[in-house]
């Protein structure tokens, strides 16, 4: 059981993950701030109710994940999402350096295929996204994927196989090595 | 094709390329965002929404309940007046009804016993000359017959 003192421990420990799941989730980043303090909030009402079965890691991104769906679900939301999505403008990244070792101009062509991928991300279903993000943002394991969303393995491979593929197709990046 | 799914569920190249930065970038915006230091009040913003969720919550379920309270007496009135008509229906097909089997038959006497109307007159006249040539025929075959059984 948490105390309300591990609580603080609990909030810097975890906070820029829990906010890292939610904006790359819905590529907001205030919406991600108060998804995240939404987040902590329920976590520390339902502190009596974590026995640690889970990591903390896991009992806090499922209640993002949560967060997350209620968000999505919204029909007064989504209209906003529709209106976004019309004019995608996905979160800021000018400021992000890829590799200092890299030339401007690599750096600029990295920046603008993360961009790509970011654009191609947005568009995946709601759970080829959940899912790609778990996995490739949170570098969770399929089984940990499975107990976080409530999915089979089988079906967690199924949705990720998709959104690659998707991600693959509309960012224009192939598997093959330079 | 199990082990080609295996495969295509691990990118590599390029793509993997791409979605190690998409990570990096993400990571980046993430920690410059979650900077800054947690006062006592980052969670008041939660706190206040999560109490107008309730409130409205609330005045949701306390709408839908007077709604209720107000549509039942014309819920009830509407279930009565269409349920009248066939009351009065029966009312009036089991009223005229004969109480008993004797009952019945007296009406049935009372009603043959009557005089038959001026226009149905002639039909009575007819009735009574079918009844009497009947009666004659029946006599002329009786009488045959006997005559035949004496000759015998």
């Amino acid at each position: 059981m948490l105390e309300l003192a591990d609580f603080d421990e609990v909030v810097r420990l975890y906070r820029s993950r829990i906010f890292r799941f939610i904006m790359a989730s819905l590529a907001d980043r205030d919406v991600a701030e108060s998804l995240t303090q939404d987040c902590f909030l329920k976590a520390y009402n339902a502190r009596n109710q974590f026995r640690g079965e889970s990591s903390l890691s896991t009992w806090l991104t499922r209640i993002a994940l949560n967060l997350v769906r209620d968000h999505l679900r919204s029909r007064r939301i989504r209209f906003w999402q529709k209106t976004r999505d019309s004019a995608v403008d996905l979160v800021d990244i000018s400021d992000w350096v890829p590799d200092k070792a890299v030339s401007a101009e690599t750096a600029i062509l990295q920046r603008e295929r993360v961009k790509e991928i970011w654009k191609a991300v947005d568009d995946l279903s709601r759970h080829q996204r959940m899912v790609f993000v778990l996995r490739f943002v949170e570098e969770m394991e399929l089984s940990e994927i499975a107990e976080t969303t409530g999915m089979n393995t089988s079906t967690v491979k199924s949705h990720l196989y998709r959104a690659l593929r998707i991600v693959r197709e509309k960012a224009g990046v192939s598997n093959e090595r330079k | 094709m199990n082990a080609n799914r295996e495969t295509e569920i691990e990118p590599s190249g390029e793509l993997a390329a791409s979605i190690r930065d998409f990570r990096a970038a993400v990571t980046h915006v993430a920690d410059r965002e979650t900077a800054g230091p947690v006062g006592a009040a980052w969670l008041a913003g939660a706190r206040k929404r999560h109490r107008s969720a309730q409130q409205r919550m609330v005045l949701g379920w306390a709408a839908a309940a007077m709604l209720c309270v107000a549509t039942l007496p014309l819920a009830t009135h509407s279930r009565h007046a269409v349920m009248a008509p066939p009351a009065v229906q029966n009312a009036a097909t089991v009223a005229p009804a004969p109480e008993s089997d004797t009952a019945l038959l007296e009406q049935v006497d009372t009603d043959l016993s009557e005089s038959v109307p001026s226009p149905l007159a002639p039909l009575t006249d007819l009735d009574s000359w079918t009844n009497t040539s009947n009666n004659a025929s029946s006599n002329r075959t009786l009488n045959k017959t006997e005559t035949t059984n004496a000759d015998r």
